[in-house]
């Protein structure tokens, strides 16, 4: 059965696309500060003449997941709903992604002295 | 007491000739007990307001950690150019969702899912999810 049949005529399976990729860009500034975040840390250990640890590794690399794991639940989890019911989705996983990259910056900001 | 010719106005001739015939009652109640109302009953509703009382109370700490000054050191307008106020304006904006996401959480389960049990499964799963951890590595 092809998704179309599936998800109903075109016209919806398109306004489906466009809110999964409106929705996409917000999702992907979020990666893109996590990437940034990455990268000035490892920017500044070199400075320091040090590495990363695993642990922070871990950490910042939880932080780039975040945003792509609650994007990607989202479309799987609201596809099948109405088109209201598939926004709301993805409004739902945005905000749950912004307070989980939220408590990871916390956890990392306070755990970085003891690494 | 309304006029019996109010009634009239609002009816039909013929209105009784298409009106799906009425069932007698049944003579003995076979429904189990409990089983009324999709709520799942008084302990649904104790579940309900604690879930709805901890969806406040994460609001709350969530105010204060998007007000705490390490978290809120990451956003910032910089040097002032146009980019730097969209990102500044993105930020802040992500701030206020991770504020509202325990309400949103809760307000979207509540309308949305129907069955009580996976109801209470996934606003428990927005409880546990959404717990503020930088007031509380701020206060530890």
């Amino acid at each position: 059965m092809s998704a179309a049949v599936t998800l109903g005529p075109p016209r919806r399976l398109g306004a489906r696309i466009a809110i999964a990729l409106l929705f996409l860009l917000a999702f992907l500034w979020q990666v893109y500060g996590a990437v940034s975040n990455l990268v000035v840390w490892l920017g500044f250990a070199r400075v320091m003449g040090q590495q990363l640890t695993a642990t922070a590794w871990v950490v910042l690399l939880i932080g780039i997941a975040i945003p792509v794991v609650a994007w990607a639940a989202g479309v799987v989890l609201g596809v099948r709903r109405s088109l209201l019911g598939f926004a709301l989705v993805l409004v739902l996983a945005l905000c749950a992604s912004q307070a989980l990259s939220l408590s990871q910056l916390a956890f990392f900001l306070s755990v970085i002295g003891a690494l | 007491m309304t006029d019996p010719t109010d009634e009239d106005a609002l009816s039909w001739d013929g209105d009784d000739a298409l009106a799906a015939p009425k069932r007698p009652a049944p003579l003995i109640d076979d429904r189990p007990a409990g089983a009324g109302r999709a709520s799942g009953g008084g302990f649904s509703l104790l579940v309900l307001g604690v879930l709805g009382g901890v969806a406040v109370l994460e609001t709350a700490f969530w105010i204060r950690s998007a007000f705490d000054l390490q978290i809120a050191a990451s956003v910032s307008t910089g040097g002032g150019t146009p980019v730097e106020l969209i990102a500044f304006v993105l930020n802040v904006a992500g701030r206020v969702l991770a504020v509202l996401a325990p309400v949103v959480w809760f307000v979207l389960v509540l309308w949305r899912v129907r069955v009580p049990s996976r109801r209470l499964a996934l606003l428990a799963l927005g409880a546990l999810l959404l717990v503020p951890w930088p007031a509380i590595l701020v206060a530890a």
